[in-house]
């Protein structure tokens, strides 16, 4: 075959040697529609049910505040919140000068 | 969320007139890149999937040729990097698929030969070759689709037809 004899543009139609299994498009155009189903909704959608869940949530868990008892807690996790709440100080230790000055002697 | 249910059924429905517009061509574009039906057929599944989970970002509705387009050559590009080391190792077992593989009409003898032709082709070579001769879409469409300057596709898209008509020449 010669450059002259050859166009490339001629054979675009008949160039393509591959086939497919017998009702292969159909059965293709079957398993595309199933994508909708089986796989996650868009960004936006799964934002908006993200935060839809999320509020819930915090609606349940409010609700439940308010109507459940809290249990006692143990004698001494309730003096240590005491200690976090009070603000008045227990005893105060005043310092001698002496006390203070020592700790900064370099001998 | 009467209001997410309707944009919900927009969305599918946009989706299934892109499935029956694009499929058969989105295949046969896959089909021509990786020669294998079966890997053809897994590459498709997964550009559809990706069109799906995106298609809220395509605003054109003029645009959905080349954004498809698009998502095929990045699929494409994917399963060629997650299958295969370099560009050798590609070639090697792309021919000998072609020559060896399932679902190719043996006696077309110069359709395989043309298909080996585009084998000898770069990834881009193959791709720009693909778009403007077998899908036949304007230069400025496969520039959206390539991000390639029309000017450097009208080159490489010469280039890559006097490759495949020596090859056919000299192996007819």
């Amino acid at each position: 075959m010669n450059r002259q004899d050859f166009n490339i543009d001629d054979f675009r139609q008949h160039s393509n040697p591959y086939t497919v299994p017998e009702g292969y498009f159909s059965k293709q155009q079957q398993a595309l529609m199933q994508i909708p189903s089986r796989h996650s909704s868009p960004r936006r959608f799964r934002l908006i049910h993200f935060i839809s869940i999320a509020a819930t949530f915090a609606v349940i868990v409010t609700l439940a505040m308010l109507f459940i008892k809290p249990a006692e807690t143990p004698a001494d996790l309730d003096s240590y919140i005491a200690t976090l709440t009070d603000t008045e100080l227990s005893q105060s230790i005043e310092l001698d000068n002496l006390d203070i000055y020592s700790e900064f002697i370099i001998d | 969320m009467k209001s997410i249910n309707h944009n919900q059924s927009h969305h599918n429905d946009r989706f299934t007139t892109i499935v029956n517009d694009y499929r058969e061509p989105i295949y046969w574009f896959v089909r021509r890149r990786v020669v294998s039906h079966h890997d053809a057929d897994d590459v498709v599944q997964e550009v559809f999937i990706r069109a799906y989970r995106s298609l809220d970002t395509l605003k054109d509705p003029d645009a959905i040729r080349p954004w498809l387009y698009r998502i095929a050559v990045n699929e494409i590009a994917r399963f060629m990097a997650q299958r295969y080391r370099n560009e050798a190792e590609l070639t090697a077992d792309l021919t000998d698929k072609l020559t060896q593989g399932e679902y190719v009409d043996y006696e077309n003898t110069m359709a395989v030969t043309f298909q080996r032709a585009l084998l000898t082709l770069s990834e881009k070579q193959r791709t720009v070759f693909e778009l403007r001769y077998y899908n036949e879409l304007p230069y400025e469409e496969i520039s959206e689709i390539c991000h390639t300057s029309v000017n450097t596709l009208k080159t490489t898209y010469h280039v890559a037809r006097q490759k495949v008509t020596d090859y056919i020449i000299n192996n007819a």
